[in-house]
């Protein structure tokens, strides 16, 4: 028992002495829990907006609505384009920002919108066509979601109009019914017809309102259900875009990471067996050493791709195009440089370093979007997701593997992650202690 | 060769070297010797640009402090604390930092297997650095200092954890090393190894130099009067004299010993002279 007692106390000493390593066993935690709280809390109301572009193919009075309803929605980010140049234009520039990334969903408005807005009961339900970006699955629910509730709340607008309406029928059929000159009720008798059915339309209307306001589809008859939206959804680029075109590059981002993060740890290894100092020692500068383990962890995160890339080959994914497959790559494992030599200087000991690195690893995971949808995160939080390495290099390989980016679509995404590689080089290089005191 | 000029260094509220001058010669095999924490091994760091002194300066060969890489050149250190990469083998260890010194695939291989040879690993090349005995490792961190025929070597404690046969290869090595025309600076604790190689010696006790010269002038000047052990029924008696002879000889004649032994002064009674504490207390 002394013994079982005296391995723990030297263990939790052992843990305590080493300041970077225990902070990120107990502090990050902490850090974690609060930005995850703070994304849930802003879930809703504090959320960043969903990127949506909606063409109007309708132009009707409805579908004009319908489409402010949408822009004036806290939880979406509306562009709007005209079908000027052709509907078929329209739906493929549409399409154009989804596949870009620019947009996550494309929302057409069809033709016929506004008249089944208008008459739901007789033209049938609303239609929409939603065009979305396959990598996002989760942000494509939450917008059928949102846009179901925007469609009903349209259908209650005419129901809550259909009291007005009611309203004016009954003043109708009773100054009609009040006329005591024959000749005049006779004239008149085919609009008491009108006016009749019409409030019987009316309060049958109503009462189905009333009967379930909470629920997005309404009750017909009983046991009928209609939905009031039909969605009918593709996914752009869907006939190169299997599952494991999405799937891979998360996968051969998180071996990139793996990859480089074993490297920062080399450097902290080469540190506590002292062989780092006969590479000091040598007539090297401290760029040329830091160079030479850059070029390390590039040369195994490239390995790691080739080996990933071609698996995904196996799995039937092609790239569109194989030239800028290897651009992504190589700016993919540039920027995982640049996160290697970060960590590597950020810690001297394997565990600090390992901690820091997969806490780094995981946070830069959720701000690029590799955990939960960017969607769902607070505005401040999105755009943090700039530094990122992964959400570029998941850009740029989707690009090129099935998003059929052109090289200038490119620039955007690998542009950053060689920006990423070499602030973290320099950064690197300026921190990196030269001093031999082991600590 | 080397010069360090009043260099300073202090870990938080230690210092562990402080003021300490030294001015090494081309071609001279030059003992570093001291008790624990003396400081030794800081000032082998800051002569090759491990450590940043606090304070003070260092040259290299006239070619400027070590934070210069060129300066470096001329220098190769074996470190206290053995560094070798425990997955290659010796063969490979030596490739690797010739290559940091620019050599080509093949020199590199062909001064492995001369350097393999000098330290008497040969046969065990192709082996993992891992495998190696204690002493195995101390003499290939040997070579791996040597691999760029450096004009000074530094090394820190060579014969550390080493057994007589190879401590005396390692000894003699050094001694070849100067007749080659090298510098060698070298630190330890054994004052014997020290007075049978070194020409000249600085000990050091608490970051500074207590006495520095060639170790014939040092015993002279501090190492005290020679003592002659007599052994009789009675007990042992040591008696401190100048001329032992005639000590010996009023001993035998006043009542005889059974056993005399003379006893020199070495550099062990040096450094007790200079601090009144024996080495290795
Ligand atoms: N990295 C360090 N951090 C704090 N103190 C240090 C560090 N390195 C050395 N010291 C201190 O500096 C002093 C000199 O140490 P140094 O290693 O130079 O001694 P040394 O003469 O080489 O001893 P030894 O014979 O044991 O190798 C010691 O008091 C030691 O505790
Ligand atoms: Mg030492």
């Amino acid at each position: 028992m002394r013994a079982v007692l005296a391995i723990a106390w030297k263990d939790v000493r052992l843990l305590r002495r080493d300041n970077a390593s225990a902070f990120f066993t107990f502090f990050f935690p902490m850090v974690y829990a609060l930005l995850f709280g703070t994304v849930m809390n802003s879930f809703g109301s504090g959320m960043g907006a969903m990127d949506i572009v909606v063409v109007d193919l309708d132009n009707t009075e409805g579908s004009a609505a319908f489409t402010e309803a949408l822009a004036n929605s806290n939880e979406l980010d509306v562009l709007t384009l005209d079908a000027d140049s052709g509907e078929e234009d329209a739906r493929a520039d549409a399409r154009d920002l989804v596949r870009r990334r620019k947009r996550v969903a494309s929302v057409v408005i069809p033709a016929g919108f506004g008249e089944r807005v208008a008459r739901p009961f007789v033209s049938g339900p609303m239609e929409l066509e939603i065009a979305l970006d396959p990598s996002r699955q989760a942000e494509g629910a939450m917008l059928q979601g949102l846009l179901m509730r925007r469609a009903f709340e349209q259908f209650q607008g005419v129901m809550r109009d259909s009291e007005t309406l009611s309203a004016m029928a009954q003043e109708g059929l009773d100054s009609i019914r009040k006329e005591t000159d024959e000749e005049k009720r006779r004239r008149l008798a085919p609009l008491e017809a009108f006016l009749g059915s019409l409030d019987t339309l009316i309060t049958a209307m109503q009462e189905m309102r009333a009967e379930q306001s909470d629920d997005p589809r309404v009750r017909i008859t009983s046991g009928e259900w209609m939905e009031p939206v039909k969605f009918t959804t593709t996914e752009i680029t869907a006939e190169k875009a299997n599952a494991y075109a999405i799937t891979f590059p998360q996968g051969i981002v998180w071996g990139a990471m793996s990859a480089s993060l074993a490297m920062a740890l080399s450097l902290v290894v080469e540190r506590r067996t002292g062989t780092l100092l006969r590479m000091q020692v040598a007539p090297l500068s401290r760029s040329t050493l830091l160079m030479g383990k850059a070029l390390a962890s590039g040369i195994i995160s490239l390995l790691v791709l080739v080996v990933l890339i071609a698996m995904a080959t196996l799995f039937g994914v092609r790239p569109s195009s194989a030239p800028l497959l290897i651009l992504a790559c190589g700016c993919t494992v540039v920027g995982f440089v640049g996160v290697m030599m970060l960590l590597s200087v950020c810690g001297k000991t394997e565990a600090a370093v390992n901690g820091i690195g997969w806490s780094t690893m995981l946070m830069l995971a959720m701000v690029g979007g590799a955990m939960m949808p960017r969607a769902f995160m607070p505005g401040w939080l999105q755009s943090l997701g700039m530094i990122s390495p992964i959400g570029w290099s998941i850009t740029a390989l989707e690009g090129a593997l099935w998003r059929d980016y052109s090289l200038a679509e490119m620039i955007g995404p690998c542009g950053a992650l060689v920006a990423i590689g070499v602030v973290g080089f320099v950064v690197g290089v300026r921190v990196f202690d030269w001093s031999a005191a082991r600590e | 060769m080397i010069a360090l000029t009043e260099v300073t260094k202090r870990f938080g509220a230690v210092t562990a070297v402080e003021a300490l001058t030294l001015k090494i010669k081309r071609g001279e095999i030059f003992g570093l010797l001291g008790p624990n924490g003396a400081g030794k091994s800081t000032t082998i760091a800051m002569a090759v640009g491990l450590l940043k002194p606090d304070s003070g300066r260092v040259d290299l060969a006239g070619k400027g402090p070590p934070t210069d890489p060129e300066a470096r050149r001329c220098v190769g250190l074996a470190p206290q604390a053995l560094a070798l990469y425990d997955e290659l083998t010796a063969t490979e260890n030596l490739g690797l930092l010739a290559s940091l010194y620019g050599m080509s695939r093949a020199e590199a291989v062909r001064r492995a297997s001369e350097l393999l040879n000098l330290v008497g690993l040969s046969e065990r090349a192709s082996a993992r650095a891992k495998t190696y005995s204690g002493g195995m490792k101390r003499r290939l961190n040997l070579a791996a200092a040597m691999v760029h025929d450096p004009d000074v070597l530094l090394l820190d404690e060579p014969t550390a954890g080493v057994d007589p046969q190879s401590r005396h290869s390692i000894l003699e090595l050094i001694r070849g090393l100067r007749d080659r025309g090298k510098t060698v600076v070298y630190t330890t604790h054994y004052m014997e190894e020290a007075q049978r190689v070194c020409d000249r010696v600085a000990i050091m006790d608490h970051g500074r130099v207590l006495a520095l010269g060639t170790v014939d002038a040092l015993l002279r000047e501090h190492g005290g009067k020679m003592t002659v052990h007599a052994t009789n029924g009675a007990g042992e008696r040591r008696v401190e004299t100048d001329d032992p002879i005639a000590e010996i000889r009023s001993l035998l004649e006043s009542g005889g010993a059974t056993e005399l032994r003379v006893e020199r002064p070495n550099l062990e009674s040096v450094f007790l002279g200079l601090t009144g504490r024996r080495l290795r207390d």
